[in-house]
């Protein structure tokens, strides 16, 4: 079966590396949600990500905002990997919430070597 | 211990100042009463009221025998201060941010592009994308270091008498061919070959080609209906204005009065330094700049107005 990532990321440039790149991985799916409402929606439609990758500044809702929100949600159990530009540390990052996170710029491989460890 | 002596230097000073015995007030300077705008002695007076009163008075106090002493000291200077910090904090974290952004863009779309496991039909387009991106972060970093530059007061103008007519045409001949990518009409309707403006070169090209550049982009936005940038001239008896009209995606009410805010920016592709840096220089130059919009959709008029040189 594939495995679902959802992808909440408002530069279509980043979104569109992501995607190329996550071909790379076999069985994989990604779904893009362009802001924090959008992702809360499809989540509320049933859609079952076994990873969130989540830009933190995002239009309208932060992706603070939305981690907050993922955390409260019942039976809600996919890891978030926060990807960000912000002027910010990684232990900040996690204190947030986050399982795992990655400052921009990065590699599209080290991106990948993170998704590996979280898709069982 | 009698206050008196207190009193006669306490009434020479410039700051307010209050003396206190338990609640009560003992004696008040003119300047304590006019801070607080009333006639203090004998009322009782708590701390907290000294507090709200002024909010950027600092109440310090020390006692004397049975007495206690306020001073007010004026510290709106340091509240200007810690004003002007968290923009510079704000600022900085915005720039960077806007910087690693484009660096990722960059580094992801040629790490893929010489990744040999990944198969695309149109693999150039990898690197076609990232040399955009490259050009964009060369643009920013030149408006970041412009804005900063100008903001210390380090960017001097020279100004001198310039024809607006050659200059003008210069930057439209310059403009014509994105214009015409971008599917807009350009316009420009004549200037009198002599008038001259008072201002400098580079600045007075920079802001014009800032609302130029604007107006294209943002009328080439538009989904259906005419794409039309005119531009057009009015002097009058100290100087002269210039309007670029476009019948662009207009600009909701709300937001007009952001726009000459650093990092306004409303489109995907900006990042809302142009026009910021548009009016900081036309106002080094002595002239005006002002943006109007009816609404979403009804195009949008940017108002220029420069001296005129004298003859
Ligand atoms: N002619 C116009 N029509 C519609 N909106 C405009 C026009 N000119 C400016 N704006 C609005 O004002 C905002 C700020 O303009 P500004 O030129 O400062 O930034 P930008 O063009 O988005 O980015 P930059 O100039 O830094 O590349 C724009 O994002 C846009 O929303
Ligand atoms: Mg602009």
């Amino acid at each position: 079966m594939k495995k679902l990532i959802l992808l909440v990321e408002d530069n279509p440039e980043h979104a569109e590396i992501v995607q190329i790149a996550l071909t790379k991985l076999a069985d994989v799916e990604i779904k893009w949600a362009k802001d924090a409402k959008e992702a809360l929606d499809l989540l509320k439609e049933g859609l079952k990500p076994q990873l969130i990758l989540l830009d933190y500044r995002l239009p309208g809702m932060s992706g603070k905002e939305l981690l907050e929100r993922l955390r409260e949600m019942e039976g809600m159990d996919a890891k978030v990997i926060v990807l960000t530009a912000e002027y910010i540390s990684k232990a900040e990052l996690m204190e947030d919430g986050c399982n795992n996170a990655l400052l921009k710029p990065f590699l599209p491989n080290e991106l990948i070597a993170k998704i590996k460890k979280y898709l069982r | 211990m009698d206050i008196g002596i207190f009193r006669e230097v306490i009434q020479k000073m410039e700051i307010p100042c209050l003396i206190l015995e338990g609640n009560v007030v003992r004696f008040a300077n003119s300047s304590a009463e006019d801070t607080l705008k009333r006639k203090l002695l004998g009322e009782c007076i708590e701390e907290e009221i000294l507090q709200s009163r002024a909010p950027f008075l600092e109440w310090r106090s020390f006692e004397v025998d049975r007495y206690r002493v306020y001073l007010g000291f004026d510290v709106s200077e340091v509240y200007r201060l810690k004003g002007e910090l968290e923009k510079r904090k704000e600022f900085f974290a915005t720039a960077t941010h806007e910087i690693r952004s484009a660096t990722n863009s960059i580094l992801g779309y040629l790490a893929l592009y010489v990744d040999g496991e990944i198969k695309l039909a149109h693999k150039e387009e990898l690197a076609e994308k990232a040399y955009s991106v490259a050009l964009k972060l060369s643009a920013l970093v030149n408006d970041l270091l412009d804005y900063v530059r100008i903001e210390e007061g380090l960017r001097e103008l020279k100004l001198e008498p310039l024809k607006v007519n050659t200059l003008l045409h210069a930057i439209v001949e310059d403009l014509k061919g994105y214009a015409f990518r971008k599917n807009v009409e350009l316009n420009v309707s004549s200037v009198a070959e002599h008038l001259r403006i008072i201002g400098d070169k580079k600045a007075f090209c920079r802001v014009m080609r800032n609302v130029l550049d604007n107006a294209i982009k943002f009328t080439s936005m538009k989904e259906k209906g005419e794409k039309r940038v005119t531009v057009s001239f009015a002097e009058d008896e100290k100087g002269m204005s210039i309007r670029v009209e476009d019948t662009g995606i207009g600009i909701e009410p709300e937001k007009l009065s952001h726009l000459f805010k650093v990092f306004s920016s409303y489109s995907p592709e900006g990042t809302g330094l142009g026009l910021v840096i548009s009016k900081k220089l036309v106002e080094l130059m002595q002239g005006k700049i002002s943006i109007h919009s009816a609404g979403p959709d009804q195009g949008t008029t940017v108002e220029l107005w420069f001296r005129r040189a004298e003859k």
